[in-house]
């Protein structure tokens, strides 16, 4: 561990996704100085990995890359990428963070974003930016359109042939870089964590990360992406254009049985979207969409959902009990339509998309003595009048570290967020 | 170039001593995965092929064929060539 660096700011940001980088902006045009803190290797946050956003369809690269752009290059916003937050402690201050930047290894002053290096490399390896369909080099940079544009190796998988040194123009190569220790000092802090999604194996009955043909919610976004792994979409197995595909919805959600019985709010509406998309890009396939109910509960939602329909969507009320495979990889669903006099079946498809909910990306809130709600996710203090105060003082959440939302309200309350931590850093003299 | 390729070679040299060699496992996943992606390459140099044809002539699942191809494909080893049902053909470059 290299030694410790100090900066000081008027609000540090933990996390850049869609929330994090739209806070920083408000704050930074508001005249204060911002900190944004990034595990990943690039800002951006989930939303950049998404093809497009639900009523508009809109290209979510489209939105997310000018905020990511002016995010970076902003005068009073600075942000650590590949950076995790250790603990933060509330001081006379205001708040003291611990950062640790883990090596990219590569000087990143000097690198020039070439990718000779990500050429040069032998290793292939799965993409993570891809959710595992992809592939990337040890030595990559996380992806096209990744901020800041500097690669990283992938220290456990590195064969240490130096390849990558050899080519480098700029000799910035470091294979003995160390995770180095920063400090931060803030007068205020907002939680923009994000989510992750329920697990594939959350429901076993359903067989994800068993049935290779049954994909999360987010490799379908990346199937669907403009520059996704395959540039097509294609089933895992074996690379077929599916004829059928299904949406099984609830697939993480209002279910007490795996311990998350609230509504993730934005399944029905990705699922919708996702299924409009497909039915683009594949005229020929059929798309189902298995579900409970649907819940259209935004401005042009219903609208939405009543287009996808005359699209050709069949939309099937029925519960999905089980999910199985034949030999061929493909997916058979076993299904109760919710009918009178119907009685269970099986349906088969070539490939299937489990509709996950949301859940909380982080928990701890690095040691900062902040109120949960039952599902962990940040309490607002006044979820009514000001859903960004957090029952700390100093201390505002904004997006889906408070609970599952869609992009339009997590933009929204990212606005909030900022606007409430310039209040407090214009009311309270530190 | 003498210089640069020293002090590479006393950089590898001390990480050898800092974190012990590579292991034998990664050296063998990284040489099967080498000969399998020859393997899918070889197959589409002389004609456009599908998944399940390379699959057949290499012996490889069809799954490990598209991961190689998805490789092939992104760094500029082999083409697609688009189709509307069924299964793309690959191609090498």
């Amino acid at each position: 561990m290299s030694e410790n660096k100090e900066f000081v700011c008027d609000s540090l940001i933990i996390g850049s996704g869609i929330a994090g980088m739209q806070a920083a902006l408000d704050i930074g045009d508001a005249g204060y100085n911002v900190i944004m803190v990034e595990k990943s290797p690039s800002i951006g946050g989930k939303m950049i990995s998404l093809s497009k956003v639900f009523p508009t369809l809109d290209c979510a690269s489209c939105i997310t890359t000018p905020k990511m752009a002016a995010s970076s290059h902003h005068p009073r916003v600075k942000a650590f990428t590949y950076s995790e937050v250790e603990k933060i402690e509330k001081t006379n201050e205001g708040f003291e963070a611990e950062i640790i930047k883990k090596p990219r290894f590569v000087i990143e002053s000097e690198c020039i974003s070439c990718k000779k290096c990500e050429e040069s490399c032998p290793v292939h390896l799965e993409d993570e930016f891809e959710f595992g369909l992809g592939v990337k080099k040890a030595i990559s940079i996380p992806f096209t359109n990744a901020i800041p544009q500097l690669p990283v190796l992938d220290e456990s998988k590195c064969i240490r042939c130096a390849a990558c040194a050899r080519v480098c123009p700029k000799d910035c190569i470091d294979y003995l870089q160390k995770p180095e220790k920063i400090k931060i000092k803030a007068k205020t802090i907002i939680l923009a964590t994000g989510y992750e999604i329920t697990p594939m194996t959350a429901k076993k009955e359903y067989g994800g990360g068993r049935l290779i043909n049954v994909i999360s919610s987010l490799q379908a976004e990346r199937l669907l992406a403009p520059h996704g792994p395959y540039g097509k979409v294609l089933r895992p197995s074996d690379g077929k254009i599916p004829d059928s595909i299904a949406y099984v919805q609830c697939a993480g959600s209002r279910d007490e049985s795996i311990g998350i019985p609230y509504c993730s709010r934005v399944c029905c509406m990705y699922a919708v979207k996702q299924a409009m998309l497909l039915s683009g890009s594949l005229p020929l396939s059929e798309i189902t969409i298995y579900y409970m109910d649907i819940r259209a509960f935004g401005k042009g939602y219903e609208q939405f959902y009543n287009q996808a329909r005359a699209m050709g969507i069949n939309f099937v009320k029925a519960k999905v009990a089980k999910i199985t495979e034949d030999q061929e990889h493909n997916v058979i669903l076993r299904i109760d339509k919710q009918e009178e006099g119907s009685v269970p079946m099986e349906v088969k498809h070539d490939m299937v998309v489990l509709s996950q909910g949301l859940l909380p990306s982080n928990k701890n809130f690095f040691g900062l003595n902040i109120e949960k709600n039952e599902y962990d996710f940040v309490a607002s203090s006044k979820p009514d009048f000001s859903p960004a105060l957090t029952s700390t003082e100093g201390v505002f959440t904004a997006g889906t570290a408070c609970g599952p939302k869609d992009i339009p309200d997590t933009i929204m309350e990212a606005g909030s967020a900022a606007m409430e931590a310039v209040n407090y850093l214009k009311s309270v003299k530190i | 170039m003498q210089d640069k390729n020293k002090k590479i070679a006393e950089q590898i040299k001390q990480l050898n001593a800092l974190k012990g060699p590579v292991s034998k496992e990664l050296l063998d996943y990284h040489k099967e995965n080498m000969s399998k992606q020859k393997k899918v390459l070889d197959a589409v140099k002389e004609k456009e092929k599908t998944i399940p044809e390379i699959s057949s002539e290499t012996g490889l699942d069809s799954k490990e064929v598209l991961k190689q191809i998805t490789g092939l494909v992104k760094y500029g080893k082999a083409i697609h060539i688009p189709a509307k049902t069924g299964y793309l053909k690959y191609k090498a470059k």
